[in-house]
């Protein structure tokens, strides 16, 4: 009897710590009804592509806004960051800057990593040192990026051949699984390894918890924080090149919006604003959301006008019902 | 006897109570935080609520001030049944609250904190439209100021003022709303022994104009020094009454924790050891410290005295590396340390149990296990990952060792009491072997029973040949506790005190700046 009543307790108990599980059946009862919707295309494998297309970029941006919304701060650059860096990847090594040769993918790929991950950095040194509000800087940095991404290109694309091998990165498949949603789940659990099992993990949750408290307990908060900020702009710099990836160019006007985007996915997969708690598989399930309600809406024929609507009911919707769920405990 | 007028303290005693509490009970979900108490407030006296953290004194305040809603029972004021549903209702009605945290918003001046959420209106078209009375509320404040003894003008920012001070403008503000019953949930925690002085000067004052106050606090001697009654809770229910001018310390502290404490106790060890653990050389900063030079030998109790702002937490964030010091050397064991940051002091052998229990010592939306696991992060770690196994044992040990109350380890550190708070904080520093302790204001808001506690745990690290530092404002704890006790004011120490002849007198004398004449 006992042996009976131990595991059925132990999983009940588990079922109760996982979080994410209201944001999970949110996901799988959207996707029911978008199927129910339209049942023909819902679930081809073109289709599915595209959604998982949707959620990498989206997700992978979330990523780097939950460590960063953790720790107590936000990330308003994600989106420009996403423009400059694609744009900056596609004129390395199509075009070269400033009469430079033009340089391959790979090395062309690891400068953008490394730029992206200085412009976090950067927003960290603010933050951390100078004590400036995180919403102040990474807003310059929006309007910085966005308007260097301009200056690049002079407002025009630079576009691929089509037999680029780059393309693969944002548009090819394994196993039907597009590449990019395979970087996303690799980064994903990575970042969620770090949160959930590392000492740095502990730390994170710490400091946004209250971190005078972590640094009175020999937690060096700066580094923390430097760490989520760093990590926010190589997510930043890995979307743009993805993107640019897919689109087949580096195009300054891409992105627009998306740190919005991301912030929603990590808010509606239950990010505390306030900091210290969050996770990765909730903000990739909340960004799953956000992919799966544009393309389900896109196949029902919903103006994009009223989209915006929609997705900003389920967001509103979503934060309150969360922050009434927290009070009742 | 008439409203507002001065009455007379025999014939209140015999008149009916200007507020009765009858057979109120609220229970939270696994909590029965009330049974059926009983609580009576006279106007023109101090009635004292007492009682161990988790006795329900909070809750009966949160009750009355509106806060809560009893699930049974009657309160009536001035014979007549309230039953105020929110804050608001409460102060219309007459009673005010004055809590630890104050309810100021610290941006704003002293006049509209006082007038907050009741400005008074211009009267005519303009008021109905919104617009408030500042000449008014300014002429107002001035009278309501001087009523409680303010020096300061009501045009300052809260922020800009001291902790007694904000408190005076808390006073006003109940005072403008025309109270008749004020309670004060631990008024004095945060103040100085002169501050405390002008504080009870007030409570004095406010008698004699015939208010009720309820004073709820965990220093016995200022039950003696204010109250006329003192009410005891213990476990949610009623506990016993007693005049204060008839009763004694021990009656009190036995009705509170249910058995008498037992005064041997608190301490009696003779660890100390001539081995300097801590040796710290002209430590300054800037108009803060000066010259500060000690010695702390293991297995030793060194007892930080001085008033408030004498700059005892000042030595101990300065040694901690908490802030930046300007000039000084520290060392551990014979060896010069270089301390530039919390992470470093860690490091070098130092553990701080900072003052401010919720706000530095601990991440409240944590668990237990976490906030203990928090400063041991590098020994619980094998290549950075976490031994959640290891983690969960060590922590689970100390949650033994220190008897702390919690239902497991995984509950969120803000559920427990003041008491198991402090025990975790106490936990965490030990799992991480500090060679020195420091300890500011280690037992301040928790109640008898953990403070016995903790000195039991203070005894236990001292027998391991742990040096402990200990800041305290309870002369009666300094005095029993410690080994030795230097004694400072404004930034410097002004002397050195054995055990032996260390005196409330001397240290008294010492913190107010004055020499000692040879003992």
């Amino acid at each position: 009897m006992a042996e009976e009543i131990k595991p059925d307790r132990k999983v009940r108990r588990s079922l109760a710590q996982f979080r994410e599980l209201n944001v999970l059946l949110a996901f799988l009862l959207l996707f029911i009804f978008f199927y129910s919707q339209s049942p023909k295309v819902f679930l081809k494998p073109a289709n599915l592509a595209v959604i998982m297309r949707f959620i990498a970029t989206f997700g992978m941006l979330s990523i780097g806004e939950v460590l960063i919304i953790i720790t107590g701060g936000i990330d308003l650059s994600v989106g420009s960051l996403t423009a400059l860096t694609g744009v900056i990847v596609a004129t390395l090594m199509l075009k070269g800057f400033g009469g430079m040769p033009t340089i391959g993918m790979l090395p062309a790929i690891i400068i953008v990593l490394c730029i992206g991950t200085l412009f976090g950095l950067w927003h960290g040194f603010f933050v951390t040192k100078l004590r400036i509000p995180p919403f102040i800087i990474t807003l310059g940095t929006w309007l910085i990026a966005k308007g260097l991404a301009a200056l690049i290109t002079h407002g025009y694309p630079i576009v691929y051949p089509s037999e680029s091998s780059f393309l693969v990165l944002g548009q090819g498949s394994l196993f039907g699984i597009p590449i990019s949603f395979i970087i996303l789940v690799i980064f994903a659990s990575l970042v969620s390894i770090i949160l959930n099992r590392s000492r740095l993990g502990y730390r994170i949750y710490a400091v946004g918890g209250n971190a005078e408290a972590s640094r009175l307990s020999g937690v060096n908060v700066d580094r923390v924080k430097l760490f989520c900020y760093g990590t926010s702009g190589f997510m930043a710099a890995t979307t743009g090149i993805l993107l640019a990836s897919r689109l087949g160019q580096g195009t300054p006007t891409v992105g627009s919006a998306y740190e919005l985007w991301a912030i929603a996915g990590a808010v509606i997969g239950g990010t505390s604003l306030l900091g210290g708690e969050g996770t990765i598989l909730g903000a990739i399930l909340g960004a799953a959301i956000v992919g799966t309600m544009q393309n389900g809406m896109v196949l029902l024929n919903v103006s994009s006008y009223l989209q915006d609507v929609v997705l900003g009911t389920v967001l509103v919707v979503a934060v309150v019902y969360d922050t009434l769920r927290r009070r009742r405990k | 006897m008439i409203e507002n007028g001065v009455g007379n303290l025999d014939q209140n005693m015999n008149e009916v109570p200007m507020l009765t509490v009858k057979g109120v009970s609220k229970a939270f979900p696994g909590v029965q935080a009330l049974d059926k108490v009983n609580f009576e407030a006279f106007a023109g006296q101090v009635t004292a609520l007492l009682g161990e953290n988790g006795a329900g004194k909070s809750t009966l305040m949160k009750i009355l001030s509106g806060v809560y809603k009893a699930d049974e029972g009657d309160i009536s004021l001035n014979g007549v049944k309230i039953q105020p549903q929110n804050p608001h209702q409460a102060q219309d009605l007459g009673i005010s609250i004055i809590y630890q945290e104050f309810n100021l918003t610290p941006n704003q001046n002293v006049f509209t904190n006082i007038f907050l959420g009741r400005e008074p209106m211009i009267k005519g078209l303009l008021g109905k439209l919104g617009f408030v009375d500042s000449v008014h509320m300014r002429q107002y404040s001035n009278k309501l100021l001087s009523q409680v003894g303010a020096r300061f003008s009501n045009d300052r920012l809260v922020n800009n003022l001291s902790v007694a001070e904000q408190q005076m403008v808390e006073i006003a503000k109940a005072l403008s709303v025309k109270s008749k019953v004020i309670i004060m949930d631990e008024p004095t925690s945060a103040l100085g022994k002169e501050e405390v002085k002008v504080l009870f000067d007030i409570i004095q004052d406010l008698k004699s104009q015939g208010l009720a106050i309820i004073f709820i606090t965990h220093r016995l001697e200022e039950v003696f020094e204010i109250a006329d009654r003192a009410i005891v809770f213990r476990d949610g229910r009623w506990a016993g009454e007693v005049k204060v001018a008839e009763a004694t310390a021990e009656q009190i502290i036995g009705l509170m924790v249910g058995r008498a404490l037992d005064r041997s106790q608190v301490h009696e060890h003779v660890m100390a050891t001539q081995d300097v653990v801590l040796k710290v050389q002209n430590l300054n900063r800037k108009g803060v410290l000066h010259d500060i030079n000690f010695e702390l030998h293991r297995g030793e109790i060194l007892g930080l005295a001085g008033l408030v702002g004498a700059g005892r937490t000042e030595t101990a964030r300065a040694l901690f590396g908490a802030d930046r010091i300007d000039k000084g050397e520290i060392f551990i064991n014979g060896k010069q340390v270089e301390i530039v940051s919390p992470d470093s002091a860690v490091k070098a052998g130092l553990a701080l149990v900072p003052e401010g229990r919720q706000t530095q010592g601990l991440v409240l939306i944590q668990t237990v296990e976490r906030n203990i696991a928090l400063p041991n992060l590098d020994m619980l770690s094998h290549n950075a990952i976490v031994n959640q196994g290891k983690m969960r044992q060590v922590v689970q040990n100390y949650v033994t060792a220190l008897n702390i109350r919690t239902p497991s380890l995984e509950q969120r550190v803000l559920n427990l009491s003041g008491g198991n708070q402090q025990k975790v904080v106490l936990a965490k520093w030990l799992a991480s072997n500090p060679k020195v302790l420091i300890l500011d204001e280690p037992t301040r808001g928790i109640d008898v029973g953990a403070k016995a506690e903790v000195y039991e745990i203070m005894n236990e690290l001292v027998q391991q040949g742990i040096g402990v530092i200990m800041i305290s404002s309870e002369m009666p704890e300094i005095l029993a506790i410690s080994d030795r006790i230097l004694v400072m004011y404004e930034g410097r120490i002004m002397g050195e005190l054995t055990r032996a002849n260390a005196t409330q007198e001397r240290i008294m004398t010492l913190a107010s700046g004055k020499v000692l004449e040879a003992i």
